[in-house]
């Protein structure tokens, strides 16, 4: 016997949302408290009935998914929070970890991934979708964490051999103005200020 | 004597026209007395001068007159062009919400209930089986038109973090594409920031078409008084006789105008680097 679990759930969408209860309702321990139109509705519906979990659509008018989440999870951080977008965005299933949701499902997902993120979510896990990672071009470890390109390295390299400006340009068949630039650019990233200093920089990463 | 010549030069005038003849013989000495000092010359290359001063200034004008018409016409012309943008713009939001909250909301509605149907037969749930497959390949297809419009929750998200996204997902078989930014700031506001996205994109999509690079690095630096928006490839450059708006540089050379940046292009045998300044604008540039 699974002990009864209560939601709410928020999406503008009604066809869906009552999809959503009659799917859930299928399960003899999940009871709907209620479906909201937006954010704003959903934080008030929370506050006064107070279910275990909020399932939440992330584009919603008057607050978005997003800014509910962080609003639930800084006011009433026992309610577990799982997003239901029809959005795969990478960079949208790691804000809505990074504002407190618990999971992240896509609405094209099917009944069993929904009552097992639920039951995942419920026992304390988070559950999100794996992330594709960027194809990361292969640069010196040496100097990976300050975010170089391959082409700054390039330079770097250049500079390290007493090149000038000018002969870099040559060497790499780039106007000189775009050296420049790159140099300029790799000062920043490495927090630099001047000449001796990257000359310092330099010997001391035993180039 | 003189009433000789003048008979001679004029020989209309007859002597018994007396009062002609006596204006002649007051004139005449006058403008001989003109011609003998040297004033009668000076004043001629003193009216030929001041008519030649004149016709300089005059010309200064026309030329200044020309100069103002055709600074104005580029200016109508590149407001013109900024606004045929926002037009584009707004359009492109209003499709994508369409075809995102109608189309694709209709489509999750429908998926969510077919799922939720008891069937009687293994050949209905078959049949519907079939129906979820063909809606998820069409909900699939709407996200993509849309997000092809305007990303979701544009505006409300960074532009590095949509950027990010973007490139993680980018997978094209000839072109290793990476993407780099420093901290973001919210230095500009969503219209803007629409602006430099499509910016990134068009570039990108001319990488991705024309420039037989086989990798490509995109950055977004966030400078205190400026965004430098570098695109380097290492493809084959530009063509050099082509004009470069042949193959769609015209929309980034009307963004980056229209928000007051600079473009410098240097395309050459190693590939194109596209160096953008845009300036970060004194109202925007407090949360920096």
């Amino acid at each position: 016997m699974q002990p009864p679990v209560n939601i709410i759930l928020a999406d503008d969408h009604t066809l869906f949302a009552d999809g959503i209860r009659s799917l859930l309702e299928q399960t003899p321990h999940i009871t709907v408290q209620g479906i909201a139109s937006n954010g704003q509705v959903l934080i008030e519906m929370l506050q006064r009935h107070q279910p275990d979990l909020a399932i939440l659509d992330i584009s919603m008018p008057m607050l978005n998914g997003l800014e509910a989440t962080k609003i639930i999870r800084r006011d009433m951080p026992h309610i577990r929070t799982i997003i239901l977008s029809s959005y795969s965005d990478p960079h949208l299933v790691s804000l809505s970890r990074s504002y407190g949701a618990d999971g992240y499902l896509m609405k094209t997902c099917n009944q069993y991934d929904l009552l097992q993120t639920i039951s995942r979510v419920l026992r304390g896990e988070s559950c999100f979708p794996q992330l594709p990672r960027m194809q990361e071009p292969e640069i010196d470890h040496s100097f990976r964490e300050f975010n170089l390109t391959r082409r700054e390295l390039e330079i770097l390299h250049l500079i390290n051999q007493q090149f000038t400006n000018q002969q870099i340009a040559t060497h790499l068949y780039l106007s000189i103005y775009t050296v420049e630039t790159h140099r300029k650019n790799i000062m920043q990233k490495l927090q630099l200020k001047s000449p001796a200093a990257l000359t310092r920089f330099l010997l001391e990463k035993g180039l | 004597m003189s009433e000789e010549i003048l008979t001679h030069l004029i020989p209309s005038i007859t002597v018994t026209q007396e009062p002609i003849m006596y204006s002649l013989r007051l004139t005449h000495p006058v403008s001989s007395y003109l011609l003998s000092t040297g004033i009668l010359p000076a004043t001629c290359w003193g009216i030929a001068a001041l008519w030649i001063i004149v016709m300089i200034k005059r010309l200064d004008i026309y030329e200044k007159k020309q100069h103002d018409l055709l600074l104005q016409l580029e200016r109508q012309q590149t407001m013109m062009a900024i606004q045929e943008v926002s037009i584009q713009e707004a359009e492109r939001k209003r499709i994508a919400a369409d075809i995102h909250d109608e189309i694709g909301s209709n489509l999750a509605a429908i998926r969510v209930n077919l799922q939720s149907l008891h069937y009687r037969t293994a050949q209905d749930e078959q049949q519907a089986s079939n129906l979820l497959q063909l809606v998820d390949q069409t909900s699939q297809n709407v996200r993509r038109a849309a997000h092809n419009l305007v990303p979701p929750l544009f505006g409300h998200i960074p532009l590095t973090d949509i950027l990010q996204s973007y490139f993680s997902l980018l997978r094209t078989p000839e072109v290793l594409f990476h993407f780099c930014n420093n901290k973001y700031q919210p230095c500009f506001d969503a219209r803007q920031e629409l602006m430099l996205y499509r910016i990134v994109m068009e570039l990108t999509t001319n990488i991705i078409r024309h420039s037989r690079a086989s990798a490509a690095t995109i950055q977004l630096l966030y400078y205190p008084e400026y965004l430098e928006i570098l695109v380097e490839d290492d493809g084959i450059g530009l063509p050099l006789n082509g004009r470069p708006s042949g193959i769609g540089l015209s929309g980034v050379k009307t963004r980056v105008k229209s928000l007051g940046g600079k473009l410098h292009i240097d395309s050459g045998i190693s590939g194109t680097t596209f160096i953008i300044h845009i300036p970060v604008i004194p109202q925007h540039a407090a949360p920096c």
